[in-house]
């Protein structure tokens, strides 16, 4: 799995909720979170992982909109492409 | 040589984009614990002073922030806070008397002598518990008193995961060199 990884980062016009049932549905767990603050706003950072491929994705803490969560993926191209179909990319 | 701030969407598509291209290049990271002040509870939005909450309380974000009971700061030399403590006054929201430890990311390529960075701090994640401590204010046969500890965040958590052919190299500090040379 290592040796076909690619690399894709999106930011989507999408609620959290759908990002993570996207996740979910095509078998990625949530492993861990972090507070993170960058650009001077506070971020929950999200870890997913299956195998040995990870998502992480980094929404905006508040009631800011509009909200729009990054998703970095580094997996396989199949993974890759289901992640931005999932959220409608 | 010019510095180019990316956010982690523009920083990680660059990544691709260099790899897309097949040019040999270099990730740099740094990750240096500070403890310096820069984030208190006044600060912090609802959803992180929740995780404070059996301890202090306020009002609003950016209000004046009080120990709800006596308590003990582990990460700062056991310092020990009174119930109805100032702990971060919204009088002076930049330097509050509680503060949370956290890590400085930074992450960088560079190429055709520009450098392209991506920096976070994240939190250390609080933990409070109840224990028995002894000193001078909890007498000597001690007393149970709220305890508040900090854990560093995972650098799993942390990292940027990139494909296996980009080489990331951890550094401490970077050295930005002047070039004069294009002057002559």
């Amino acid at each position: 799995m290592k040796g076909v990884q690619k690399l894709k980062s999106i930011s989507v016009f999408v609620p959290l909720e759908r990002v993570q049932a996207s996740l979910s549905e095509i078998g990625f767990l949530l492993d861990d979170t972090v507070t993170i603050i960058a650009d001077g706003k506070f971020w929950n950072r999200m870890l997913y992982v299956r195998g040995g491929e990870t998502i992480s994705v980094s929404e905006e803490i508040g009631d800011a909109y509009p909200k729009d969560p990054i998703i970095t993926i580094c997996g396989s191209r199949m993974t890759i492409s289901k992640v931005v179909k999932g959220v409608g990319g | 040589m010019p510095l180019y701030e990316c956010n982690e969407y523009q920083f990680v598509e660059n990544i691709r984009r260099l790899l897309e291209s097949k040019e040999r290049f270099l990730v740099n990271r740094k990750i240096i614990l500070h403890d310096d002040a820069k984030y208190g509870p006044a600060t912090m939005p609802d959803q992180e002073f929740k995780r404070y909450e059996t301890i202090c309380a306020r009002k609003s974000v950016n209000s004046t922030v009080y120990a709800k009971v006596p308590f003990v700061d582990n990460f700062h030399g056991s310092r020990m806070y009174d119930e109805e403590a100032n702990l971060h006054a919204a009088s002076a929201l930049l330097f509050p008397r509680m503060s949370v430890p956290y890590y400085r990311v930074e992450y960088s390529v560079n190429v055709w002598g520009g450098t392209y960075f991506f920096a976070f701090d994240a939190l250390f994640n609080p933990e409070i518990v109840i224990e028995k401590r002894t000193g001078k204010r909890l007498g000597r046969s001690g007393a149970l008193v709220h305890v508040l500890r900090y854990t560093p965040p995972e650098e799993r958590v942390l990292a940027i995961n990139l494909p296996k052919e980009v080489m990331v190299f951890d550094v401490k500090h970077m050295v930005r060199v002047i070039d004069h040379s294009s002057n002559f």
